[in-house]
């Protein structure tokens, strides 16, 4: 037995001896397993992967940036791309430029095969803007005033005189002609109204004959109204190419109403507009009763500043009306007046108070 | 250190122990036999008892010093054993042999003992192999699922960057399929641009035709009389407008 158990004993020892060491080393083996050793190589491994996402970011981003290069401009496709972007630029160019010579062309031949056509295209858009510019004055939005110099019973033998002074004033201003035929006889009469209106002037209507007695052509009935006027429109057209707009009574409205009641049905029939004035030069009428200087007509002057939208009335047949124009309107203009041509789109159209 | 003892024994030593055993076995029967025949009387026997319970005790005293002497016999052949294993003199070992035999007629009873040293020590021993095995087999199995934790975490991690690397080939701008894309792409649009210009010379060439035909048609609009009266009147209408435009603007 005792035998056995030594032999039993030092077989178990021996296996005890294994099992401790065994058991020992597992326990090392555990204890001082290389954890972060494992977790460094791992993370490692992680942050080559994060780089390399990175770096795949970076380079989709990159790719997508060349392409974008590619269509963006084509002088990023190598010598031949570089070559046809600047073709492609040059003929862009070139194109552009003859698109606007085309389209300036094609504008000028539509305004020119129909120059009556687009100058009263043009005479619209500027009496709207003339109205536009009344209104604010009215409403009291400006301090810009506005003068309607008239000069009524033209041509005469020194309308040139007046077209030649008012040219000398500026580019800007301009008056309004009511013109009558045979109210003044002068050489030139065509060729006036032809550069009234070349000037900017407006050329309005008068009556043909402006006799204006009791019994005469203008007044003695409705239908030599008519007439008077229709003759009168007749010929402006055949020398101006336009139609006139707006009728001024010969005497005034008060006085042609007067003697031809219904004559502003009849201008309102015709298509016309009439107008009167508010500030009167007396310049006109008797001889003895006419003023012996301009200095006399600028005093009349004196009462335009009350209106802000003033309608004079002179005559181009008197000179010293040309005496007076040279002075008063530059002195005007100071005043912050703005001569201007009358359009029936103003809003003086048969509401100015004669003075 | 028993156990080592007679690890270290030499085989001679062990057939001569194997011998005294079987002696001492024979010895054994004969003292059986001769203890059946001392039973037969009750006299005989209650004297052999008193006898041998007088003997028994001296014996047992006897026996208690032989066991110490033996022990300290067995300590000194251990102390020797351990002193010299390899150079042990085979005289000494006789002597030893010697001294077992002489003391072997002794340890007739004490062998009849179960050996429970043995038998603590060898369940100790069992209990150690059971423990360490299965701590040891716990701590293996820790070990490997580690190793496995770690393998696993290393392999996702790696076929994470392979897949990364994989998409990273394929977005490289400069990777070949990447180049071949451009190639293509410029290929399409400089084709593109060549039809372009070539659109373009042909408008060109159309716009010059047009100019022309209205620049003839303009010579023969100049040509009619009153143009240039038309015209002044014209351009005086457009200027008046945009003077008056000045002055709504200004005031």
């Amino acid at each position: 037995m005792r035998s056995f158990f030594r032999i039993i004993n030092s077989i178990f020892f021996t296996v005890a001896l294994i099992a401790s060491a065994f058991c020992g080393y597992m326990v090392y083996s555990v204890k001082n397993y290389p954890t972060a050793e494992h977790e460094a190589q791992i993370t490692e491994i992680k942050t080559l992967t994060e780089q390399t996402k990175a770096d795949t970011e970076a380079a989709l981003k990159d790719g997508e940036e060349r392409l974008a290069l590619m269509r963006e401009d084509a002088r990023n496709l190598g010598d031949e791309g570089v070559e046809l972007a600047e073709h492609k630029e040059t003929l862009q160019r070139e194109v552009e430029a003859k698109r606007t010579d085309l389209a300036e062309l094609d504008l000028t031949v539509a305004l020119l095969e129909d120059m009556p056509g687009s100058v009263e295209k043009a005479r619209k858009e500027y009496a709207e803007k003339i109205r536009e510019l009344e209104e604010k004055i009215q409403n009291g939005e400006t301090e810009v005033r506005i003068c309607y110099w008239t000069m009524d019973d033209g041509p005469t033998y020194i309308t040139e005189n007046f077209l030649n002074a008012l040219d000398e004033m500026g580019d800007h201003v301009h008056v309004t002609f009511f013109t009558a035929n045979l109210a003044n006889d002068s050489p030139n009469e065509e060729e006036m109204l032809r550069r009234e209106m070349a000037s900017g002037h407006s050329v309005q209507n008068h009556s043909f004959a402006h006799v204006t007695t009791a019994g005469g052509s203008v007044y003695r009935s409705l239908d030599s109204f008519k007439e008077q006027i229709q003759l009168q429109d007749d010929w402006l057209y055949e020398v101006t190419g336009f139609h006139p707009m707006i009728f001024r009574f010969p005497g005034g409205s008060a006085w042609g109403r007067d003697l031809l009641p219904g004559a502003t049905d009849v201008i309102e029939e015709l298509g016309y507009q009439w107008v009167d004035w508010n500030c009167n030069l007396y310049d006109a009428g008797a001889p003895e009763n006419l003023p012996s200087s301009g200095l006399e007509i600028t005093r009349a002057l004196t009462q335009i500043p009350e209106e802000p939208i003033a309608m004079i009335l002179g005559h181009d047949w008197n000179a010293n009306t040309l005496v007076a124009m040279k002075t008063a309107i530059p002195e005007l203009m100071d005043q912050g007046y703005v001569f201007l041509p009358l359009f029936p789109e103003s809003v003086t159209m048969g509401m100015i108070a004669k003075r | 250190m028993s156990l080592f003892k007679g690890r270290k024994a030499s085989k001679k030593k062990k057939s001569e122990i194997k011998a005294a055993e079987e002696e001492w076995d024979e010895i054994e029967e004969n003292e059986e036999s001769e203890e059946e025949e001392t039973a037969r009387g009750e006299e005989e026997i209650l004297a052999a008892a008193e006898t041998s319970k007088r003997n028994t005790g001296s014996e047992a005293d006897f026996d208690d010093e032989d066991d110490e002497d033996d022990e300290d016999e067995e300590d000194d052949e251990d102390e020797e054993d351990d002193d010299d294993e390899d150079d042990e003199d085979d005289e000494d070992d006789e002597d030893d042999e010697d001294d077992e035999d002489v003391e072997k007629p002794h340890r007739k009873k004490k062998s009849k003992r179960f050996p429970v040293f043995g038998l603590i020590f060898m369940f100790l021993l069992i209990g150690i192999i059971l423990g360490a095995g299965y701590y040891g087999m716990v701590y293996y199995e820790r070990f490997h699922a580690m190793n496995d934790q770690f393998d696993a975490a290393r392999d996702a991690a790696s076929a994470e960057l392979v897949e990364a690397q994989k998409e990273y080939a394929l977005a490289d701008p400069d990777s070949p399929a990447n180049v071949a894309v451009r190639d293509e792409l410029k290929d399409v649009l400089l084709a593109d641009i060549r039809e372009q210009v070539a659109q373009m010379e042909s408008e060109k060439n159309e716009l010059d035709a047009s100019i022309r035909e209205r620049e003839e048609k303009l010579k023969e609009i100049e040509g009619v009389e009153d143009f240039d009266y038309y015209k002044a009147i014209y351009d005086e209408y457009v200027e008046g407008r945009e003077y008056v435009e000045e002055l709504l603007s200004d005031h």
